[in-house]
């Protein structure tokens, strides 16, 4: 029993994640790798959402009152879409049957199947058998998720030590234990391989979509072969969530590059959102897209200003509502970050000094150890004979990203309190899962810049 | 298609080396075979650490490093003998990563061979109840908390008062308060409901008996470093 609830925990937040892309993207649909991938995400997030507002308004928590939202959505739409059935069908069949006769079915593809099957198994399986055990679970997450849970309701996370800490993770799990009706160390974290799967599926969707099969396949490949990214597919941590909703955003965001559908920015606006419900360090991130998207604005020399200002407000409304949302619920409870001691400011000729430290570690972490696999050495031979190429606007992005990352972590080391985590004693523990967010766009960038492996022609990474 | 010819063959010779290598490190060191196939295994495949083990990851990272050393040797020697110069900086990049590459497979290959080594040899772990797994990770952190929450009477809200000699303002014992603040929820031990405390649990805490005030009752005592104990006169 225990286990057809919490699977249907997380059935519902796909199915309902699954009706909205459907009817978001009626016309043009999405490839099923993407639509399965942002579909679980947008549940989740929606669930997040849905239980911070029951929570500001004390409504107590119980399955019925939180799963009434989903059912009201797939009522909702599940009548909506019943005439349209027919003839999206039939569209969907025709572009599977098309895919399926361009699938080259090689040793290499059957293989890389194998691996990437077996590493799901291998995440779903650990997650399930290795019971809550991580620090940060124990301290905050899934006591926060307990505390939710028993007290059916939020009242009592403002005493918390880190109260303003954001709280889709907790949600999650506690919406996982109260369809299951009881808390379960073990069932409560099924939740990260969901994520983990969705996630390999996105990003399989991104790759394929814009280069082929197998270059999809290597880049799944790569990215699982990353020990710390397996590691936090199985373990009751906020990373894997961060980083699926960054990567979600910006491959969102490639897309609408590509088709210019507005409707691919107001879900990337959605993923943004998410993105700063899901840890502190989202906001920042969400203000890289921002960046990266007025970037992109405004290189494009074909589109009017008013579109321009149109499309950056489709973007930026969705995650600042969202953002705002909490925002409200921090302001109203005193518990915003800005009074967490390891957010204090620390500016001076003294702190520069730590320059050295950290870039240290950042190299150590990148090259010196397993948590990466090959990745990082991969990108940097991939960068030979750069110069000599034509970039294309996704690939630039990705290394604007990518160093404003790097430039996000250079100023937490340097001018804020947190610098023991980045560049000192603690830096095991800190400065892996803020390489572990941008991650993904490393391989992105390794698989793009090395098109020429794939069969693809070189028009230009 | 001559380029594709010489993968496989440069494959087989890292695998080779790599063998030969492992079996010489292990002849040095004077490690039995078995015992140096598990080290190897656990240097391939750890999940009970992500990035704690870096002398080992580094050593094995070096270990991979000369690997890819050899390998960008042998390629060279196949592709570059007897050709001109002027080409070879351009070629030299695909070649070196196409020896990360077959490298990076062979890392594949012995990780995935690890991982599943480790669900077979973990594999009677995994049978247990979520309660023997904690038993043997952390044994009576989690015990003794469990049991006081079935000692503890029904139909109160408990906020209880943590005695204990630990540290817990520094790891390990930090940790130690964080679980056993979790494992006995839904008594407070974290006094995170604002609740005034009626009730004390010690946690080795050296003479604990003589540490309870005086208007509680000890309603449990394991041994003299644990106990629980309740107020009748608080709420």
């Amino acid at each position: 029993m225990t286990s057809f609830n919490v699977f249907y925990s997380m059935l519902l937040l796909l199915y309902c994640g699954h009706l909205i892309l459907k009817k978001a993207f009626r016309e043009e649909p999405l490839p099923w790798s993407l639509h399965v991938g942002l579909a679980f995400g947008l549940g989740i997030g929606i669930l997040s959402q849905w239980m911070l507002i029951l929570g500001m308004a004390a409504i107590p928590y119980n399955s019925l009152v939180i799963s009434s939202l989903f059912i009201a959505i797939i009522i909702g739409l599940q009548f909506g879409q019943q005439e349209r059935e027919k003839t999206s069908l039939r569209n969907s069949r025709d572009i599977n049957q098309k895919s399926r006769a361009e699938l080259p079915i090689t040793a290499f593809l059957w293989i890389a199947f194998a691996y990437v099957a077996f590493n799901i198994f291998l995440v779903f399986w650990l997650s399930l058998n290795i019971p809550i055990s991580e620090w940060d679970a124990f301290a905050t997450i899934s006591f926060k998720a307990k505390v939710i849970f028993y007290e059916r309701s939020i009242t009592y996370l403002r005493y918390f030590p880190h109260a303003s800490y954001p709280l889709l993770t907790p949600f999650s799990q506690a919406w996982v234990a109260f369809n299951e009706g009881r808390w379960d160390d073990q069932w409560i974290k099924v939740i990260f391989p969901c994520v983990y799967t969705a996630f390999l599926c996105i990003f399989y969707g991104f790759l394929k979509q814009y280069l082929n099969l197998r270059a999809a396949l290597v880049g799944i490949v790569l990215i699982i072969s990353s020990r710390l990214f397996t590691y936090y597919g199985y373990v009751a941590y906020r990373d894997l969530l961060t980083a699926y909703y960054e990567c979600g955003a910006i491959i969102l965001l490639f897309l609408w590059l590509r088709q210019h559908n507005s409707r691919y920015l107001f879900m990337a606006g959605l993923f943004g959102g998410f993105l700063t419900f899901t840890k502190v360090e989202g906001q920042a991130y969400w203000g890289f897209m921002l960046l990266m998207l007025a970037a992109m604005l405004a290189y494009d020399k074909g589109l009017a200003l008013r579109k321009k200002v149109k499309s950056f407000a489709a973007f930026a409304l969705p995650g600042f509502i969202i953002w705002l949302n909490f925002f409200i619920y921090k302001i109203s409870l005193g518990i915003h970050e800005i009074h967490d001691p390891r957010a204090r400011i620390e500016i001076g000729w003294q702190t520069l000094a730590r320059l050295g430290p950290t870039a240290g570690k950042i190299l150590i972490d990148l090259f010196l150890t397993d948590n990466w696999s090959f990745v990082w050495l991969l990108l940097i031979l991939s960068l030979a004979g750069i110069r000599r190429r034509r970039l294309r606007i996704e690939t630039k992005c990705l290394f604007l990203i990518l160093g404003l990352h790097f430039l996000w972590i250079i100023f937490l080391s340097t001018c804020t309190a947190s610098y023991q985590w980045f560049g000192g004693h603690l830096w095991p523990y800190g400065l892996p899962r803020l390489h572990l967010h941008f991650f993904p766009f490393a391989v992105a960038l390794v698989v793009l810049l090395n098109r020429r492996f794939f069969g693809i022609d070189h028009s230009g990474p | 298609m001559k380029r594709i010819s010489l993968f496989p063959l440069a494959l087989i010779v890292a695998e080779v080396c790599l063998i030969g290598m492992l079996a010489g490190f292990f002849y040095i060191k004077k490690i039995p075979f078995d015992q140096g196939l598990n080290l190897f295994l656990s240097f391939i495949f750890n999940p009970d650490t992500d990035f704690r083990l870096f002398q080992t990851l580094t050593l094995r990272y070096i270990f991979f490093a000369g690997m890819g050393l050899v390998f960008l040797f042998i390629l060279f020697i196949c592709r570059f003998a007897g050709k001109r110069i002027r080409n070879a900086p351009e070629k030299m990049v695909d070649k070196a990563l196409m020896a990360v590459v077959c490298v990076y497979l062979l890392t594949l290959f012995f990780q995935t061979f690890g991982q599943m080594h480790y669900l077979l040899i973990r594999r009677p772990v995994f049978r247990l109840t979520t309660a023997q797994k904690y038993s043997l990770m952390v044994g009576p952190i989690f015990h003794y908390p469990i049991m006081a929450r079935q000692i503890l009477p029904q139909g109160r809200r408990y906020t209880c008062q943590l005695m204990t000699d630990i540290d817990t303002y520094r790891d390990p014992g930090m940790l130690k308060h964080r679980m056993l603040s979790y494992f006995l929820y839904p008594v407070d031990l974290r006094q995170i409901r604002r609740e005034p405390v009626n009730c004390v649990f010690a946690f080795q805490k050296e003479d604990a008996v003589h540490c309870v005030p005086g208007n509680y009752e000890i309603i449990k005592q394991w041994d003299d470093r644990h106990l629980l104990a309740v107020s009748h006169t608080l709420p």
